[in-house]
């Protein structure tokens, strides 16, 4: 049985680009990897997809992207691929839900119910080639552990479980609500021939053998969802050596650097040279870099002399216009801040005066102190009233606080 | 660390200025008009301590004014009382040494070691700063040199902390503040997601809206279909009634030439009148027959030219190239042919010639004589001999005729017979020669005999005419001997020449001229017989050659003969017989191909029609049952049906483009069982139903279009997810405002924590200090100075004379401030240097306006503070300069204005 695994692909999600046209392109790029992933379906005539939930972002689909899916899909059907779909926490698939109202052909099974399904799967040929076994989220909030209502698989023929679930050891889990938990041990214990998993946006295999697999969502959401994005080619023709191979399919990479080393960039060629450097060296060891748009953050760090010149908002969007153009970048945002002139901040912390003071306060704070003149309703953004809540607030906004001191209070007309 | 001498070669205004050997002591009062140098003197200090700054030749402003180089140095006692002497130049570039003991280095332009330890800004700015600066200083600008020299300490790369505090507080809050007060980032971004909330829940009306008309069209695009269905319908029944029925019956009739015409595969391809086409068939049939016997008759004649060609011409034509060449050869030889028999001719005349010219010479024929020998003949030695015999026989001719005449003188002794001996002698004589040669035995006795008798005659005569009767006449005798001797002598010499040839006789016994050209016309006959007979033999060689060739080219040919030049003639003759022959026969040949295929064509076509007519009256008789002629008339009948079948078919097909659906309608219509009777009223009511079935297609279209622009322009309005990613940009920029926000308001705090606890730590000290130095100031009026808690960073005086503390700063006199700053920088420089050399201070003008009795107890603070460092006091007054020398003060005089 061949097979491509997909899950969160988060159609109409809400980009929060910095311009419509961005956010615009956004939207289209969800459409887009869906559609590039079942075109690969059709040209490496596998004989299911299978996409592990959250195949959109909320209840409210636009009509346009309901259109879209639903003609997706039909271009699936007509290439006689049938298509396993189990919901998850942004799609779940009681009656009354978007994902149960959806006019899906009859070639997608919608597994919308937390009770396991055990569907057939079959080849080219009409002959059955393998089971997939699959359960829903049937609410927005599903807190049981699912794996362990699905039956013990039997049979000659390939068996593949299908979820969104949290595995609890799962890389860059926290990042995720906790639904529907499950334990890696048991999933692996529990026979099947391979784990298609949903839910953590991380693309990553927790175990081979059995292979259990989340193949990522299918186009990065944010800054923070960085690296190539897209599904899992799975072949379970030889059950004893079963293929997984990933296929990128999200055609927008988020990417973000930090580019330190700055001392000699003292005009705005070299400050770009020095991007480009880091940005190129990020980029020698990616496979999949050629056939992105990118999105990128830059963040500078540390000494440099044009720290007053980036500064300013104009400057940075300057440099982040031209290096746009440099990278071949639909957005570039460059952020600067802790960048601060040309000087040794544990020199500066070891001044006899008040700078030296106030860099050893930040010290203080960062080793878990308290910031005394300072009230919690002085501050915007602090949820809680309690003193812990408002000294891990402080702590929290501390990133480059010792070169923003160091900028503000280093008078540039000294000699 | 203290000045003890101060040199100046030149340094701006200030030449050759030297305060000599006698160390300066720890209080100097630099008295002088305005201009008189006490700034560039100050500068001068700073310079040596510090070095040039700036450090170029052109831009340092103390440039000596006059031209040349900065030139100047210093003696500087330690305070463990080390010397040090300093000298600096200011050239292109600065240069400088410091001599330590006997220990010279290389100073640069770098500062002074023992200064090291106090920055340079900060020397000038503290340890320097002139007190009239401080005293017109007001408001913020008081904050600042409070910053300055208290929280900085002096650090004079720090920004005012005051400054930097505030900035990040304003910053902070036009992003946000706790109140409502001015204009507020953050609030801005929640009121605009406030209003994107709003513009939210119009877009999802918006998608409601799209999702109902998407639905509206799909409901009306159905009704449309619907109605066109109807309308469909109606036409339908109208056309069957209008356009079918008529139709139906001309198609039924269609039908019924179809039935008469039975069978298409009966009639498939056969002719429109049968038996006119097995007429046709068997006259062509017949044509065909004649044309093949009139091809065999033609080809008689062809065939018999093929055949004239035979082998032997071929052979012939085979050899056709080396013959004509041969032949050409053998035209070309015909001069040589002629030639020969010139030859041949010229050879004969000349033997003729030669037997002619032999016949007179010789006893033998021409093809007897040796022609070596003849050849051998010297014509010329023959000419010689034969001109001496001439002589000789002439001179016996004479010595004769004088005989005779002394014969004739005895003539009548002498017998008549006197010459009958030497006649017989002579004829004897010759006999025997000739015969020896010619004649045989015989004649040679005879002619012996004969010969004898002369002799025997001529003795008698000797005899007689020796007689001694006349003397005379025996000389002539004797003469007469003597050239007869001679004679014959020459002519035997003659003959000797000739001996080898066979000579007749005479010839030789009387030899002439004549004997020599003979001779030499042979010998010319000899040779050009024997030059034409080479010539000829060449010629006839070269002509049995052509002969041989001519064997070997065409021995295999009968019928040559062997005289090449015939030979060529007839070979000539026959080959182009040969040729005209196999020209002949290549015509004929291809006229016998063109006769056989017009002879296969015509059996071919002669075998398709008769296979037609076979074809033909079998498929006639198959339609006759049997029967040719029943066939032939059946067939006509059903032929001219379907003629008139498809004429109708065609009439139908032009006036119908669709008359295969049609024909479908009327098939299902019939296969429904509908009725064929036309019912008028029905016609009409369908004919008003289809009119209200356009109206409403119509109607319905409209509507399709109508819903699809409403679509179309819900469609450009903002969707739900547009807005929400607006919506999630806005939350985005409004949280990294906030907390932005936070962080400035958070940094603000820290430097604010910062001041606090430097203050804390640093400034009782200080400020201890200072009090004490203006408590000894105003006479203790003032014991107490201190910093305020109000934020904005005040001194505050206190002292038992003075009721409450009272802020520096308007309405206390400017005397009493600038006591406060000198009190504070007097602490502060304590502080500064504490850790190293204490550094000079310079006071300019800094008690001008002070009373009489606090500039008193100032100098004798001044005087007291000189004991731990060195002072260098300003002033163009000479009472000050005067109060200060009078406390120990050494006084330095700039009398003129620079």
């Amino acid at each position: 049985m061949r097979f491509l695994h997909l899950a969160d692909v988060h159609l109409d999600t809400p980009f929060a680009g910095r311009t419509e046209a961005l956010r615009l392109r956004l939207r289209e790029a969800s459409r887009d990897g869906l559609a590039r992933a079942f075109r690969a379906a059709v040209e490496e005539a596998v004989d299911v997809v299978l996409i592990a939930g959250d195949l959109f972002d909320g209840q409210r689909l636009s009509f346009e992207t309901e259109r879209f899916l639903v003609k997706q899909f039909r271009a699936l059907s007509e290439a006689r691929i049938p298509v396993v779909y189990a919901t998850g926490n942004h799609d779940p698939g009681h009656s009354g839900l978007r994902a149960h109202r959806l006019p899906w052909p009859d070639s997608v099974v919608v597994v919308g119910e937390r009770e396991p399904r055990r569907i057939p799967i079959p080849g080219r040929d009409g002959a059955r080639v393998g089971f997939v076994t699959a359960a829903g989220h049937g609410t927005e909030r599903e807190t049981d552990d699912l794996s362990r209502a699905f039956p013990a698989p039997g049979g000659e023929l390939p068996e593949v479980a299908m979820l969104h679930t949290q595995v609890h050891s799962a890389r860059a889990a926290d990042a995720h609500h906790p639904y529907a938990p499950s334990e890696l041990g048991h999933l692996e214990a529990a026979g099947f021939d391979y784990w298609a998993l949903g839910h953590v946006h991380t693309r990553q295999a927790l175990c081979d053998a059995p292979p259990i697999h989340y193949p990522g969502n299918l186009q990065g959401r944010t800054l923070s969802e960085t690296g190539a994005k897209g599904g899992l080619l799975v072949d379970l023709s030889d059950r004893a050596n079963p293929r997984v191979d990933f296929r990128p399919f999200g055609p927008i990479r988020w990417e973000t650097i930090e580019v330190n080393g700055l001392e000699g960039a003292t005009d705005l060629e070299g400050l770009q040279a020095r991007i480009r450097q880091v940005w190129d060296g990020e980029r020698a060891d990616d496979p999949h870099g050629d056939s992105f748009e990118w999105i990128a953050r830059v963040i500078l760090r540390g000494s440099c002399p044009l720290w007053r010149e980036l500064a300013i908002d104009e400057e940075r969007r300057t440099v982040a216009h031209d290096l746009g153009g440099r990278l071949g970048a639909l957005d570039v945002t460059v952020e600067t801040r802790g960048m601060h002139p040309v000087t040794s901040i544990e020199e500066q912390r070891g001044r006899k005066d008040v700078l030296g003071e106030a860099l050893r306060i930040v010290d203080e704070l960062r080793e878990g102190g308290s910031l005394p003149g300072i009230q919690s309703e002085e501050l915007a953004g602090l949820d809680g009233d309690g003193r812990q809540d408002q000294d891990a607030y402080i702590r929290s906004l501390l990133d480059g606080a010792e070169g923003d001191i160091l900028s503000r209070l280093l008078d540039p007309s000294a000699g | 660390m203290e000045f003890e001498r101060l040199r100046i070669g030149a340094f701006g205004g200030l030449r050759d200025f030297d305060t000599g050997e006698e160390p300066l002591p720890r209080l100097v009062v630099v008295h002088g008009p305005n201009e008189a140098g006490k700034t560039t003197l100050f500068s001068f200090l700073t310079s040596v301590l510090y070095g040039f700054y700036p450090a170029s030749r052109d831009g340092n402003p103390f440039t000596p004014w006059g031209g040349g180089n900065i030139d100047c140095g210093a003696v500087l006692r330690l305070a463990d009382g080390e010397r040090w002497e300093v000298h600096r130049r200011l050239m292109g570039s600065p240069s400088g040494s410091l001599t330590r003991g006997t220990t010279q280095s290389d100073l640069r332009n770098h500062t002074l070691p023992c200064a090291e330890h106090v920055p340079r800004t900060v020397f000038r700015e503290v340890f320097a700063l002139t007190l009239s600066e401080l005293a017109h200083l007001e408001g913020e600008s008081w904050a600042r040199v409070q910053d300055r020299l208290v929280l900085g300490m002096g650090s004079s790369d720090l920004a005012s902390l005051r400054q930097v505090v505030q900035d990040l507080e304003r910053d902070a809050g036009r992003l946000w503040r706790p109140n409502r007060m001015g204009h507020q980032r953050i609030r801005d971004l929640r009121d605009q997601s406030r209003e994107l909330r709003i513009r939210r829940g119009e877009a999802a009306e918006v998608d409601r809206h799209m999702r109902e008309k998407a639905a509206e069209r799909a409901r009306l695009r159905g009704e449309l279909v619907e109605a066109r269905k109807e309308r469909q319908a109606c036409k339908q029944y109208v056309d069957r009634y209008r356009a079918l029925v008529p139709l139906r019956i001309q198609l039924e009739r269609l039908d019924g030439l179809l039935e008469d015409v039975g069978p298409e595969d009966d009639l498939a391809h056969l002719p429109s009148d049968p038996k006119e086409a097995l007429d046709e068939l068997a006259d062509d049939a017949a044509k065909l027959a004649r044309h093949i016997e009139e091809i065999e008759a033609e080809t008689e004649e062809p065939t018999e030219r093929v055949e004239a060609f035979g082998p032997e011409q071929k052979l012939l034509l085979d050899k056709a190239g080396r013959l004509r060449e041969w032949i050409a050869t053998v035209t070309s030889m015909e001069p040589t042919r002629v030639r020969v028999g010139q030859l041949e001719q010229e050879l004969r005349d000349l033997e003729r010639r030669g037997e002619s010219a032999s016949r007179e010479l010789f006893h033998a024929t021409w093809g007897e004589v040796d022609k070596e020998i003849l050849n051998s003949v010297s014509i010329g030695d023959l000419r010689m001999a034969l001109a001496m015999y001439r002589e000789y026989v002439e001179e016996r001719r004479i010595a004769l005729e004088a005989v005779r005449t002394e014969a004739e003188r005895k003539e009548s002794a002498l017998p008549f017979h006197k010459h009958l001996g030497p006649a017989l002698l002579v004829a004897g004589v010759a006999l025997v020669a000739g015969s020896s040669v010619f004649l045989g035995a015989p004649l040679t006795i005879f002619g012996a005999v004969l010969a004898g008798i002369g002799a025997a005659l001529v003795g008698v005569m000797i005899f007689f005419q020796r007689r001694p009767a006349d003397r005379s006449a025996e000389m002539a005798k004797e003469r007469l001997t003597r050239a007869s001797d001679a004679e014959e002598g020459a002519r035997e010499e003659v003959a000797k020449k000739v001996i080898a040839l066979p000579m007749r006789g005479p010839i030789v016994e009387r030899p002439t001229d004549d004997l020599a050209n003979h001779l030499e016309r042979l010998q010319d006959v000899d040779s050009q017989t024997q030059d034409r007979t080479q010539l000829l033999a060449q010629l006839k060689g070269e002509l049995d050659g052509a002969g041989a060739q001519l064997q070997e080219i065409a021995g295999d040919l009968e019928g040559l003969p062997p005289d090449p030049a015939q030979a060529a003639h007839i070979l000539d003759g026959r080959i182009r017989e040969a040729e005209r022959a196999k020209e002949s026969a290549r015509g004929a040949r291809r006229e016998l191909e063109r006769l056989a295929r017009d002879r296969a064509r015509s059996e071919d076509e002669l075998g398709r029609i008769q296979s037609n007519v076979t074809l033909l009256e079998g498929r006639l008789r198959d339609i006759g049952k049997g029967d040719l002629e029943r066939g032939i008339r059946l067939a006509r009948v059903r032929l001219e049906a379907r003629e008139r079948a498809d004429q109708l078919r065609e009439e139908l097909e032009f006036s119908h483009d669709d008359l295969d659906e049609i024909r479908e309608k009327i098939r299902i219509a019939e296969d429904a069982g509908e009725d064929w009777a036309i019912d008028e009223d029905a016609i009409e009511k369908r004919k008003a139903r289809e009119e209200e079935m356009v109206l409403l297609i119509e109607e319905l279209g409209r509507r399709v279009e109508s819903v699809e622009r409403d679509l179309g322009d819900l469609g450009s309005k903002a969707t739900v997810d547009a807005v929400d990613g607006e919506m999630a940009a806005l939350g985005e920029r409004l949280a990294e405002a906030v907390e932005e926000r936070d962080r400035l308001w958070v940094l603000a705090a820290i430097l604010r924590e910062a001041e606090r606890r430097f203050r804390f730590e640093h400034q009782p000290d200080i400020l201890r200090a200072a009090g004490t130095h203006l408590k000894t100031i105003t006479d203790e009026r003032y014991d107490r100075l201190f910093l305020g808690d109000d934020g904005e960073g005040a001194f505050l005086l206190q002292g038992p004379g003075y009721a409450g503390p009272k802020q520096v700063g308007e309405p206390i006199s400017r005397g009493t401030r600038e006591q406060v700053y000198l009190a504070v920088r007097l602490a502060i420089v304590d502080f500064l240097d504490g850790g190293g050399e204490r550094l000079p201070m310079f006071m300019d003008e800094a008690f001008v306006h002070w009373d009489g009795e606090r500039r008193e107890r100032t100098f004798d603070l001044l005087a007291a503070a000189s004991a731990n460092r060195q002072l260098f006091v300003f002033t163009c007054h000479d009472a000050i300069a005067a109060s200060l020398h009078e406390r120990g003060a050494l006084r330095l005089n700039l009398e003129t204005r620079l």
